[in-house]
């Protein structure tokens, strides 16, 4: 049973310079616990797919079926392409305002809140604030606002372009981790192929604008971190075979 | 304690000289300029008649402080001032909040904003002491005028200027459209808020005296016009130091409320 489904679904914007075409009949599923990437060229219509996902755009046409999602999108975490940690508020109440925004900070989500801190090295940084930390860092702790109000389809949106190349592959490596322990569904948006291919379990590529579905791929690597995956012969031929087709 | 090298120790010891020279040099101005008009009072080479010197500066002082008008006088200056400024900043606030909230309302108001914040206030005086009378609303209305219209600018402006991403971000989240302005536009607006706060006690200051220019009976701005269409230049002058002396007590004081929200976040 998939988790999230996209059926014929196209976009529009209307804006006092015309209208722009952004998706064009798009249907793809994703199931539970799935890792999908979504790669296409830059201003292909990625970062729409997930805005309407998260129900922040209403589609022009076609059906979104997302079984988690109610009024609010609240089952649904989105991590946007900046951090868009707020300066004024110490780590740990940036990772609390998912929660203080549904109502719900009690002593056991606050728990929660400090485990994930403290599973992924950044308790110590807890009345830190976000100048304070690194770009890797905060991008982790924007995925654990993200994660603090237990959201079951988690939306990356090119989580780690901000980053520098090195940085870029830590982060990505230990986004991964943290959402595989904590078996979320993912759907990661990036124009980075590599970094796709070492994530995900399945490659939705588009084509340029208005997006339509290219191709999907399953890649079948055995090794459970993004960094091992890249070692691996198989991931050239990933590579290859989606570039190539990219390039078309 | 943190121990330094000494290479850090000699650099701080230097900051500090540094620091202090400044200090020093700033006070020695202010000395050197009040000995030399004092000099050159004494020596007769300016006329104290139409220039005043600081021995009867202070002479005139202690006859006003011992009167205790000088306390009135700075006692409605001061009241004006603060409720204009206390009145244009809720109500400029309120209005920026609106047009930050209706972007219809902001394109409305947009022409109006433009031209009354380019007209020169002071023309209208004379409307203003036909509508409020020739007393303390006329001067309190003055400085809500000079201060409102660029409050509201300011204030849409910094409201506006929050990224898109980040109210996507809490929009993602679930949250209402209050809960967005209270828990990120206020907060991140705040460090502009603050520096408008200090220009605006500036500017009902300004509108304050020259409120008092046009129309009162009492005040800091009345007695320096009354001093001058009765020549007397020593209450003159005095009443500029006064001036001085309020200008900077209210520099300071917004920049112990600028520290004081600072060490406040979130
Ligand atoms: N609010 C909007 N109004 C009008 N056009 C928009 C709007 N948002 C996006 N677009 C247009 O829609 C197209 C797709 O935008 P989108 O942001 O989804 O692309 P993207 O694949 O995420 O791009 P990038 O790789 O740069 O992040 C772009 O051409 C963009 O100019
Ligand atoms: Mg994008």
């Amino acid at each position: 049973m998939s988790i999230l489904e996209f059926k014929n679904v196209s976009h529009i914007y209307h804006s006092q310079q015309g209208e722009v075409n952004a998706i064009d009949n798009l249907s793809f599923a994703c199931q539970e616990g799935e890792l999908i990437a979504i790669v296409g060229p830059s201003g292909c219509g990625k970062t729409t797919i997930l805005s309407l996902i998260s129900n922040l755009i209403k589609p022009t046409s076609g059906e979104i079926i997302c079984k988690e999602k109610n009024d609010k999108g609240l089952n649904i975490g989105y991590m946007l392409q900046r951090d868009c940690l707020f300066e004024w508020r110490t780590i740990f109440k940036n990772c609390l305002l998912g929660l203080e925004i549904q109502k719900n900070v009690n002593d056991d989500s606050k728990a929660y809140v400090n485990n994930l801190l403290e599973k992924y090295g950044l308790l110590e940084f807890s009345n830190k604030y976000p100048q304070e930390l690194s770009g890797g860092m905060r991008q982790r702790v924007a995925l654990i606002r993200t994660l603090a109000t237990s959201p079951k389809i988690l939306l990356l949106d090119e989580p780690t372009s901000a980053l520098d190349y090195q940085t870029r592959l830590n982060v990505s490596n230990d986004l991964h981790h943290i959402i595989t322990s904590e078996k979320k569904t993912a759907i990661l948006v990036t124009h980075d192929l590599s970094e796709a291919i070492a994530f995900a379990d399945r490659i939705v590529v588009l084509t340029t604008r208005p997006a339509r579905v290219l191709n999907i791929h399953n890649i079948d690597l055995k090794e459970s971190t993004p960094l091992e995956r890249r070692k691996n012969p198989e991931f050239s031929k990933y590579f290859d075979k989606i570039w190539g087709e990219l390039n078309t | 304690m943190i121990n330094h090298t000494q290479s850090h120790l000699a650099y701080l010891k230097k900051e500090k000289m540094q620091r202090w020279s400044i200090h020093g040099i700033r006070l020695g101005i202010l000395v050197g300029f009040i000995i030399l008009w004092e000099l050159l009072a004494y020596f007769n080479i300016i006329d104290v008649f139409i220039m005043s010197c600081p021995s009867r500066i202070v002479e005139t002082l202690f006859d006003l402080a011992s009167g205790g008008e000088l306390f009135f006088h700075i006692g409605v200056t001061t009241a004006e001032t603060l409720i204009g400024f206390a009145i244009a900043t809720v109500v400029g606030t309120f209005f920026g909040f609106l047009n930050w909230w209706s972007s219809k309302l902001k394109k409305i108001s947009e022409p109006y904003l433009v031209v009354l914040n380019s007209l020169p206030k002071i023309a209208l005086g004379p409307i203003l002491i036909i509508w409020f009378g020739a007393g303390y609303n006329s001067i309190i209305a003055m400085t809500v005028l000079i201060c409102v219209i660029i409050t509201i600018i300011t204030v849409q402006n910094a409201f506006l200027a929050v990224p898109q991403e980040q109210i996507s971000m809490m929009q993602g989240m679930g949250a209402s459209r209050f809960t967005i302005f209270r828990k990120l536009i206020f907060q991140a607006s705040l460090p502009t808020t603050i520096s408008m706060l200090k220009i605006n006690v500036g500017l009902s200051f300004v509108g304050s005296i020259m409120g008092e220019y046009l129309v009162s009976k009492a005040g800091i701005g009345f007695l320096i016009v009354y001093g001058s269409q009765i020549f007397d230049l020593d209450l003159v002058m005095t009443c500029t130091v006064i001036l001085l002396i309020l200008a900077g007590l209210i520099y300071y004081g917004v920049s112990l409320l600028e520290k004081f929200s600072i060490r406040y976040k979130g």
